[in-house]
């Protein structure tokens, strides 16, 4: 970006003729000009809308883009990101190719597979452009340019970073089990006290990669296309061990949390004992609002947890595109992961990368709070990659199979 | 003052007027219909799908749970309807020419203007087993320090879900048969069947049930069919595993597959065969019901020590009201709970934040109040300008009463998607037009159902008189027609209101996330478990159609308080 030295000038007017797109300067002037269209626009942010504290941050974010781009950014609150790909499917089934609903949508892993698959994203690479970009760095966190494995090829834009933590109550459970063979020990000794969100949830399908992984002992094939695998031999061990624990689980099996709120909830109602989020913070912050009672602490297995990173698309047919690569570019600026990584604003870790940001930046995300039930990021050292996005679909069906007939046993 | 006299022309406009009503606001149910038939045949071309096969039908049957599911939807609508009709005459046995009445309305008609959703979101706080009441019995009574592990909220056999829908649906039920009751000289057929010798039991349920459930048969299939393919309850009181039809409709429109459409299609065509086959098995029981009661008329069976078990059924019959009513106590509670661990009976710590966030609604409350606005207005507009202008007793009024009523006796899940895709190909989905439409075709049948008969019971002889006197015809219906239907034209506004506040499906699909309202958030949030922003939701949710209420209340007695024998056909 550096626009001083003339050599780098005349390259740019070079480039501006042959590859405007991938120059410098012109990413400078694209993106002027992209302010310039966007302001008055509104922005349909579809993002999932079941957590109380990730809906302020977005308003928070909203009320800051309102004051300095004037685009107005309005939060359509999803209860399944799979509902909002469906009616970009819709819309393009329809033959709606532009003024589409959603302009911004919060997605990865399987959907955004599914998204590219069907065409639904904008056909141009726009990430690379943002300038909040360079605060990033692909090569030390290369997940942010390969969702679930997924090339992102600069369609989705990072947002956060996630890993699977385990909840539990210190006042009931004196020592957590972590690891899959534990958690079947725990679960057979505690009748009723533990169960997970019920797939097609996010999380529920996340716990179900996590125990495949664990208990196929991290199989080769799960990396590779579910096609290339003997699907039922390399998941059997999975289902044996659901099959052993499912009489044992809360309400025997019979019924599941719809997702992890949800978890977490009955968590602090004490009808259960171990809860599971996406989000190291998500304890910590629930205990600062009284939802969890303040003796909860957070774990994670043995041998790592699930770990990946959450991003926002922006659609074919958006009708904002422009402003929606602003609010993407916001998102990602030191500003707003900051406030986003804060555990009394959200806890959600940072896709930016420390030896990118300025001092003050770097200083201001080492003095966040890390909140009382966070582990440091030493303890959440051992991460597990995700298994390739095609078992995703297979393992909820399989599940769905296995145990949502309504005739298992209890 | 100068009317166009010329009859053709007359007729002609009428006419055009007629067939504008159907076309805008009939057709759509069938279009929706028809728009989900050809996906259901395996025809969506713009998925690569051109030849029609049975493959989304074999589809379909092979869904994990399907049997269950469909079973789940049958015997919960047709249990809840027939439970809400036992209580709800129940109900009216005890109370009707009682002194308690006047006392009952007035808990019926905020509990009628309750939504759906927001009843859900009480009753989930109030009986799950971590719920308030076992939070008030716990550890006195119960002795559980931790709550206990039962299957309850949700129940794996739907009868939470009955339980709800029956909290909903017996003070409607009772609202529209206190209306039918007005009518019927109850006391004096009470007195004869007394003389006879016959229980008060026996004389209301051979007597004068029979002649209140002949007027109110239309609203019994209403919530017949709606309780059959009920979705944002179920979402929060069924069970999951497997769910009942509509959800799992909903679930295959909502999938990222877009090819889950094609099952979900035939989903919705069985959804509507559930609904007739539920009306076919109602007309049955109906049938057989009206042998049973024929036999004891013919036997002359007095009853005579039921009449001991009176109180306890009409208490029994008052326990959903209760529940739904302390169920909203929980919802409150929960708006303003700093941190509530179980067993504590009350929030350990109170809190206003959840109410300070209310910039976060205030939008959504606001698209509530317009729609709400709007779509009532319109229908009422729609409803009148029919009345005024259609010929009375012709033929094609039946027809247009019936496609008035085909959002009573379709299931929404069924049309609304097909409705959604037309719409979204015009890039309509979304608009205010298209949500204050959707939301208007729902309420129209209501509206219809309070303003005809009270158009139809208007007096003529005072046009007659007015006429006389030198008034013209839009002087006599703004001096007379309506100041003499103000009581009907409030009960409209009020359930008008109370209807459009509820609608969550038709929100959700025409709105396309864009255009929101307080219950689409009401409902996300409780599924998301959010429990104090789900209670301010639903408090927000519950207070459009109470201040309504309130003020429509309060405008009559200011207006119509010095005239007597206004009520009639109103809310009173």
């Amino acid at each position: 970006m550096n626009l001083t030295r003339p050599c780098s000038l005349i390259s740019c007017c070079v480039l501006l003729v042959f590859a405007w797109l991938h120059s410098a300067a012109a990413d400078t002037k694209h993106f002027d000009n992209l302010m310039a269209a966007a302001k008055g626009q509104t922005v349909y942010f579809n993002a999932w809308g079941g957590d109380a504290k990730i809906n302020s941050y977005i308003s928070w974010a909203g009320d800051i883009i309102k004051q300095r781009h004037g685009i107005t950014l309005s939060h359509v609150k999803l209860t399944d990101t799979a509902s909002a790909v469906s009616r970009i499917l819709a819309e393009k089934a329809a033959g709606r190719t532009s003024d589409g609903s959603i302009d911004l949508l919060w997605v990865n892993g399987e959907n955004f597979a599914a998204m590219k698959r069907a065409d639904l994203l904008q056909p141009t690479p726009w990430v690379p452009h943002l300038p909040n970009w360079r605060f990033s760095d692909a090569t030390a966190l290369p997940a942010i340019v390969s969702d679930f494995a997924e090339p992102t090829e600069g369609k989705e834009s990072p947002w956060g970073r996630a890993q699977l933590v385990f909840a539990y109550d210190t006042a009931r459970v004196a020592a957590p089990p972590k690891s899959a063979a534990a958690l079947a020990a725990f679960i057979a000794a505690n009748p009723g006290r533990f169960t997970f969100p019920q797939p097609p949830d996010f999380i529920g399908v996340s716990f179900l990669k996590q125990m495949l992984i664990e208990t196929t002992k991290s199989q080769p094939a799960l990396y590779r296309h579910v096609d290339e695998a003997d699907f039922e031999t390399v998941t059997a061990p999975l289902w044996a061990w659901l099959d052993a624990a499912q009489p044992h689980l809360w309400r025997r099996g019979t019924a599941y949390p719809q997702n992890y709120p949800v978890l977490r909830q009955l968590l602090g109602d004490g009808e259960i004992d171990i809860a599971m989020a996406f989000n190291p913070a998500d304890a910590s912050a629930s205990i600062a609002r009284g939802e969890l009672p303040d003796s909860v602490r957070t774990y994670i297995h043995d041998g790592g947890t699930l770990a990946n990173v959450h991003f926002l698309a922006i659609p074919f047919n958006a009708a904002a595109p422009e402003a929606a690569q602003i609010v993407a570019n916001f998102l990602l600026s030191p500003e707003a992961q900051i406030k986003k990584a804060d555990s009394r604003v959200w806890g959600d870790p940072t896709v930016l990368s420390m030896p990118r940001l300025s001092a003050a930046d770097r200083e201001a995300f080492l003095a966040l709070p890390r909140g009382v039930a966070t582990l440091s990021d030493a303890a959440l050292g051992r991460s597990l990659a995700e298994p390739h996005p095609s078992w995703v679909p297979r393992l909820e069906a399989a599940w769905q199979q296995r145990y949502a007939s309504g005739n298992q046993p209890g | 003052m100068i009317v166009p006299r010329n009859p053709l022309l007359i007729a002609f406009s009428r006419k055009m007027i007629m067939f504008f009503v159907m076309i805008a606001f009939g057709l759509p149910v069938l279009l929706g219909i028809f728009g989900v038939m050809l996906p259901a045949m395996g025809y969506f071309p713009a998925l690569g799908f051109e030849q029609l096969s049975f493959g989304p039908a074999r589809q379909f049957l092979e869904t994990p749970g399907i049997v269950a599911a469909s079973w789940l939807s049958v015997k919960t609508g047709i249990l809840a309807t027939a439970l809400s009709l036992v209580c709800c005459f129940v109900i009216l046995i005890g109370v009707t020419n009682s002194r308690a009445l006047p006392l009952m309305r007035r808990w019926l008609g905020p509990l009628v203007a309750v939504p759906h959703s927001a009843m859900a979101i009480g009753l989930v706080f109030l009986l799950a087993p971590s719920g308030w009441l076992m939070r008030l019995l716990s550890p006195a009574v119960t002795g559980f320090e931790q709550p206990p592990d039962w299957s309850l909220v949700p129940d794996p056999h739907g009868w939470l879900l009955v339980f709800g829908l029956m909290a909903k649906e017996i003070p409607f039920l009772v609202m529209v048969s206190l209306g039918a009751i007005a009518t019927l000289p109850t006391l004096k057929l009470q007195h004869i069947g007394n003389s006879l010798g016959y229980s008060r039991l026996a004389a209301w349920g051979l007597l004068i049930l029979p002649l209140v459930y002949r007027q109110i048969r239309l609203p019994v299939v209403a919530v017949l069919v709606f309780s059959l393919s009920v979705v944002d309850m179920a979402l929060l009181l069924a069970p999951s595993l497997p769910p009942p039809l509509a959800i799992l409709v909903l679930h295959g429109f909502l999938d990222a597959d877009l090819a889950a459409r094609l099952p979900a299609s035939v989903g919705a065509l069985v959804q509507i065969g559930i609904g007739i086959g539920g009306v076919a098995i109602w007309l049955l029981v109906e049938f057989l019901f009206s042998c049973l009661t024929n036999t004891m008329r013919r036997r002359g069976w007095r009853l005579g020590i039921a009449d001991k078990l009176l109180p306890l059924l009409v208490g029994a019959a008052f326990v959903p009201l209760v529940a739904a009513s302390a169920g909203l106590g929980a919802a409150f509670l929960w708006s303003v709970a700093g941190s509530w661990f179980f067993p504590n009976a009350f929030p350990q710590k109170l809190h206003f934040l959840h109410w300070q966030d209310y910039a976060g609604y205030l939008p959504l409350f606001k698209n509530s109040v317009w729609l709400a606005s709007a779509a009532t207005l319109s229908a009422i507009f729609v409803v009148l300008l029919w009345l005024y202008t259609a010929p009375r007793h012709a033929l094609p009024t039946k027809w247009l009463v019936g496609m008035l009523y085909l959002p009573f006796f379709i299931p929404q899940i069924s049309f609304l998607l097909g409705m959604q895709i037309s719409l979204s190909r015009f890039g309509l989905d979304g608009t205010w037009l298209a949500v204050i439409w959707a939301h208007v075709i729902f309420i129209l049948p209501y509206i219809w159902f309070i303003l005809a008969p009270a158009h139809r019971a208007l007096d003529t002889r005072f046009d007659d008189i007015a006429a006389t006197l030198g008034a013209a015809p839009w002087q006599r219906f703004w001096r007379l027609h309506l100041p003499l239907m103000a009581y009907p034209l409030g009960a409209a506004v009020f359930i008008g209101m109370s209807v459009s506040v509820a609608l969550y499906l038709p929100t959700l699909f025409v709105g396309s996330g864009r255009i929101n309202s307080i219950t689409v958030e009401a409902v996300s949030l409780a599924a998301g478990g959010s429990r104090g922003p789900a209670g301010v939701a639903a408090m927000l949710q519950i207070a459009i159609p109470l201040l309504s209420l309130t003020l429509i209340h309060l405008a009559l007695r200011w207006r119509f308080s010095r005239f007597s024998g206004m009520h009639s056909g109103g809310l009173q």
